[in-house]
């Protein structure tokens, strides 16, 4: 048997059965179990395997028998013949046979009945009826008989001839025996007779015995045989002795008998051994030496004839009537005779025995059965296939982890280094010692790989998986045929499936055992092998900011090491830096690290709240991890480093970037900083629209805001006018928690009182002006102080009517670039409208302010909302109609639906809004006759009043 | 049965290969099932087949192993394995697929795969040595290699028959 095992046994006592030759396969209620497996390269370049689930075939009962063969014999009057039949159950399981007598036959017209007839159960197989063999039946009394697959029994069928009978008398019988097949009662048919054409009645399930009633010689021969067992464990020193008699039981004398013994083929003639008789001289007689029969040659007794088993041959001169002789001999069983081989044999006696000088037929003894036992052992044993070298790889390279890696033939496969993580793979051979097939236990003796690692045994291919095959628990090797006799030796493979974060670095083994299942002895027969695991090629990962940094690629220097800074970006607070990276798989195995920040090497102390780090790829997209890095591969991604507007200044603070695999636990950090740097901002609201009419003034107010986190000097100047002249008043006193008392620019200088709103006492209080660092003068301002002043443009008396004036005034820092402007635009005409725009937080969306309208700049997050109002004054002293507010969300804004609304306008009021996203119109005011023609004139407002516009927008 | 091994796994050693029953978990990319059906033919050749659980000696049995890739990436170099079992023989020229592959045999227990036809020199009793074919009853595996990578969301089938001594 060559195959995988993968027959299932019910129990121990069927191992034989279902493993010996099958006279119809598989044993009955055996399972068939098969399994298949897929390897393939996944994704991320790794080998898997899968296996199938198992599918099991129970092998059901089939049923057959043989029963052999029709007899004829010869006898005296009055004497006993024996018939001698076997009935072989052929089928795959256990049957049960009835068996009967019956003293004629089909052909009827024999001479009358044998005086009895019984069958017996010769258990033995000598051909002869010994005590306590059992009757089976006789011509009243059918019997039973129960035989297991493949099971012979012997059956011997004595009839006593009438003492009246007359020379040339046949007397017959019929022997039947008919198979139960599972069934409460015999069936026909089921039991085929191997006579030839079915035997003298042609059918099956029976033989037929004829007597012929002679007054010549009968010769009758048995032979028996005893099974010697030598050394239980070698069944190479086992023997045979076999005894045969003739015997003479005629009434006149036999001549020239030859005897002739073939040999079965699992034997060898032990030449050692001289063959023995009770009376050797009877062979040759009665006158020694000289042919007392009549075919010229004297008679001897037998000897083996050199063949291959050979013959044992001899000739008995002369038996007399009722006279006996026998011989014995040995032989040796063949080497690489399998357990539980029958060794059959016969001898056939063939002399005169009517006197004619004519050879008469043949007589055949009864056959001997001898069963083989069964011896048992196992070799379990490296592949000793020296690989040093990966032969791909040149002579540097490792012996590759296929399973053919080992150094020496001593027991123990070696495998030099895997990668951190893999599987190990080990190949052994499984050699049957025993001389039958047999089953090997597969186990892990003892083990000093890292905890954790699971062994798993596969077939030779590697990959279909080693099953339990005889259901005791354990996985093993399946049926395996004895060396000795098939040759066959089986490869096993043990995979030892390491802990993705076990690190070997000095050798490592482990012990597996091999064990015969169908040696019962205790311990049963087994061997062991050993394992050796080299060390293991560890996972590396690192990471550097650029992909040229010294290291990068190289297992042994680790790039941009975390102990010292590589790189120091400069931010200020609230803005953001980034860093690019590199990260290199340096192990042999891919690999996937999460990418992480931290203020530490070890990566145990989380970045002050001010700062926050994400990553991402070089296509801008977010990451919190590099997936399946194969070996070798390099991955480029970012980190930007945000700071939040709280952020601390002129500080320096480190960054540890850090690529950790939650499998393999590789890791590595580099160290990286960011200075964050003070941030000069201003805020200047807002840009005005208003009227004036000739040889008059519209005064616009501003507010300027250090809006940044250090103290700064601001300088407040009118940059540039198209049409108009203007004047620049500033604050100078604080009244009743107010500024006031505005003055002219150009009466100010350094050292000048100037109002200012200081944010660190939350009120107005007056300030030095200080020096611009020309010849000018700035305001001294701290992170959230802020002041107003005045533009007044002012319209010659001989401008013309619809001239528009633009101003553009700017606030900048002295010490720094920041810098921000407004731009008031003034109409010379009749009517007098001044617009302004402010804005105000909504954080959730809800169209309410948050904060009061007070800056035209308002910093918002995304998904975050801001309303903005719109502010109509007719400040002439006409009233003006079709008023109407235009705007439009910014950019990166979107207009929120339905939110454009007159939040205010003059009683009753018919202002209305209409939405074109991203634009608003509003109309305001009412309807007035304001000419005196009907109809009224629509959207008017009149001198002194004020309409108010909202609108939100949303931060994408 | 399964299951008393399962237990006995767990009880006895950490060793042994009860891991297997958890390898076609629904995690796996790949899932794999296999399926015995018996084949018979009727009185006018016309073949039929009827999954299985039993067989008698004699019978043909036809092996059906379907591997799909559960997943949304394509999974490559696909090589199935197919036992013949105890108690089996292999069906000369059964193994058939509709995917791209190349068929190996194996006659030594799946230590090496050869494409059939198998040679092997047999010595004869006079000392000469005659090449001969493998016959395929004496198979122990077969197994393809799959030229086709496995499709996201696909199956491929393989399918080979035996017969029951």
């Amino acid at each position: 048997m060559t195959k995988l095992a993968t027959l299932r046994h019910l129990s121990m006592l069927s191992l034989l059965a279902a493993c010996s030759a099958y006279a119809q396969g598989p044993a009955a209620g055996v399972e068939v179990v098969n399994q298949a497996s897929v390897s393939y390269t996944d994704p991320n370049g790794e080998d898997q395997l899968v296996t199938t689930n198992e599918v099991v075939l129970v092998i059901q009962q089939v049923y057959s028998a043989t029963i052999e063969r029709d007899r004829v014999g010869s006898a005296k009057p009055g004497d006993t013949v024996r018939f001698l039949h076997s009935l072989t159950n052929t089928g795959n399981g256990l049957d049960r046979y009835q068996i009967e007598l019956a003293d004629n036959n089909a052909n009827g017209g024999d001479n009358g009945d044998f005086v009895n007839i019984k069958v017996f159960h010769d258990r033995n197989h000598n051909g002869q009826v010994d005590a306590g063999e059992p009757l089976l039946a006789d011509v009243s009394n059918a019997g039973a008989l129960v035989l297991e697959a493949d099971e012979v029994a012997s059956l011997v069928v004595l009839a006593q001839v009438p003492s009246t009978a007359v020379d040339g008398n046949v007397f017959d019988l019929t022997l039947t025996a008919e198979a139960y097949e599972g069934g409460n009662s015999p069936v026909s048919g089921g039991v085929l007779d191997l006579t030839a054409g079915g035997g003298i009645d042609g059918q099956d399930d029976s033989n037929e015995d004829r007597v012929v009633v002679t007054s010549d010689a009968v010769l009758v021969t048995s032979k028996s045989s005893v099974y010697e067992l030598g050394n239980p464990t070698d069944p190479s020193d086992d023997a045979i002795v076999y005894t045969v008699t003739v015997s003479n039981r005629g009434l006149t004398d036999a001549q020239d008998i030859a005897v002739t013994d073939a040999l079965p083929a699992e034997v060898v003639f032990d030449t050692g051994t001289t063959v023995s008789s009770s009376d050797a001289a009877a062979f040759d007689a009665p006158i020694p030496g000289l042919d007392d029969g009549q075919n010229g040659q004297p008679g001897s007794v037998p000897a083996h004839d050199g063949g291959t088993p050979g013959n044992m041959i001899g000739e008995i001169d002369v038996l007399a009537v009722d006279a006996s002789v026998d011989f014995s001999f040995r032989v040796l069983v063949a080497a690489g005779t399998a357990a539980g081989t029958e060794i059959n044999n016969t001898v056939i006696v063939q002399g005169d025995v009517d006197g004619d000088g004519n050879t008469d037929d043949p007589v055949e003894s009864n056959q001997t059965v001898d069963l083989v036992p069964g011896t048992y052992g196992v070799r379990i044993e490296d592949t000793g296939t020296v690989i040093a070298f990966d032969p791909a790889g040149g002579a540097t390279s490792p012996a590759i982890n296929d399973g053919s890696d080992d150094d020496a033939a001593n027991d123990i496969q070696f495998v030099d280094i895997v990668p951190q993580g893999s599987d190990v793979i080990f190949t052994n051979v499984v050699t049957n010692l025993g001389n039958g097939d047999d089953i090997f236990n597969l186990t892990v003796e003892s083990t000093g790989f890292p905890a954790g690692t699971v062994f798993q045994f596969f077939a030779g291919d590697g990959f279909t998986p080693l099953l339990d095959s005889n259901s005791d628990g354990i996985p093993d090797t399946g049926v395996l045929s004895s060396f000795a006799v098939t040759g066959e030796q089986r490869a096993i493979v043990i995979r030892a499936q390491l802990p993705r974060d076990a690190i070997v670095n000095a050798p490592v083994d482990a012990v597996i055992r091999a064990t015969s299942s169908a040696d019962v002895s205790s311990p049963a027969s087994f061997d062991v092998v050993t394992e050796r695991l080299g060390a293991t090629d560890a996972a590396i990962v690192d990471i550097a900011n650029s992909d040229t940094a010294v290291g990068l690629g190289d297992s042994l220097v680790d790039a941009d090491p975390a102990t010292a800074i590589t790189t120091t970006l400069s931010a200020i607070a609230g803005g953001s830096v980034v860093f690019d990276l590199f990260l290199n798989n340096e192990g042999k195995n891919a690999d996937s690290y999460d990418l992480g920040a931290y203020a530490d090497a070890a990566g145990t102390s989380v970045l002050p709240e001010w700062m926050t780090v994400t990553f991402r790829s070089i296509d801008g997209i977010t990451i919190s991890s590099a997936d399946s890095i194969q070996p070798a591969a390099q991955f480029a991604y970012q980190a930007v480093v945000s700071l939040a507007a709280s952020a601390p200044t002129a500080i320096t603070q480190s960054i540890y970037f850090q690529a950790a695999s939650p499998t393999t636990t590789a890791k590595n950090s580099k160290q990286d900083a960011v200075t964050v740097t003070a941030r000069e901002q201003l805020a200047l609201v807002t840009d005005q629209t208003g009227n004036v009419e000739a040889c008059n003034g519209v005064t616009y107010r501003h507010t300027v805001t250090n809006s940044g986190d250090s103290q700064e000097d601001i300088v407040i100047a009118v940059v540039s006018q198209s049409s108009l002249s203007h004047v620049l008043l500033f604050p100078t006193a604080v009244n009743a928690g107010e500024p006031s008392d505005f003055k002219l620019a150009q009466t100010l200088t350094v050292g000048s009182n100037v109002a200012i709103f200081e944010a660190a006492s939350g009120s107005w209080i007056t300030r030095a002006l200080v020096t611009d660092g020309a010849s000018g003068f700035a305001i001294d301002a701290n992170p959230g102080d802020y002041t107003v002043f005045d533009i007044t443009v002012n319209a010659g008396c001989e401008v013309a009517l619809t001239t528009q004036d633009q101003l553009v005034v700017n606030a900048s820092v002295v010490n720094g670039t920041a810098s921000v402007s407004n731009t008031d635009i003034t109409t010379v005409g009749s009517v007098f409208l001044k617009l302004n725009k402010l804005g105000a937080l909504d954080q959730n969306c809800d169209g309410v302010a948050d904060t009061a309208f007070l800056t035209a700049q308002v910093n918002a997050a995304p998904q975050e909302c801001v309303i903005w109002q719109l502010t109509a004054e007719n400040t002439g002293p006409k009233t003006a109609c079709n008023v109407q507010l235009k705007d439009a969300a910014t950019a990166f804004t979107n207009l929120a639906g339905g939110s454009a609304v007159v939040f205010s306008e003059p009683a009753p009021g018919t202002g209305v809004c209409v939405e074109t996203p991203p634009s608003i119109q509003c109309s305001v005011g009412n309807s007035i006759d304001i000419n005196n023609q009907a109809p009224n004139e629509a959207f008017c407002m009149r001198p002194g009043e004020i309409a108010v516009v909202r609108f939100r927008v949303i931060l994408e | 049965m399964q299951h008393l091994r399962f237990t006995f796994a767990l009880l006895a050693s950490l060793y042994l290969v009860a891991a297997h029953a958890d390898q076609n978990a629904a995690t796996q990319p790949v899932q794999s099932t296999m399926e015995a059906f018996l084949v018979e033919v009727d009185s006018e050749g016309k073949e039929s087949l009827q999954k299985t659980t039993t067989a008698e000696p004699g019978q043909t049995i036809e092996w059906k192993v379907t591997f799909s890739n559960v997943t949304a990436n394509v999974q490559k170099n696909l090589v199935v394995s197919g036992p013949i079992p105890d108690g089996t023989e292999y069906v000369a020229g059964s193994a058939k697929t509709d995917v791209a592959a190349s068929l190996l045999v194996s006659v030594d227990n799946g230590r090496s795969f050869v494409a059939e036809p198998v040679l092997r020199d047999v010595k004869k009793p006079d000392g000469s040595v005659s090449r001969e074919v493998v016959p395929a009853e004496e198979y122990d595996y077969v197994r393809w290699q799959s030229a086709e990578p496995l499709a996201a969301y696909s199956s491929q089938v393989f399918t080979y028959r035996v017969r029951v001594e």
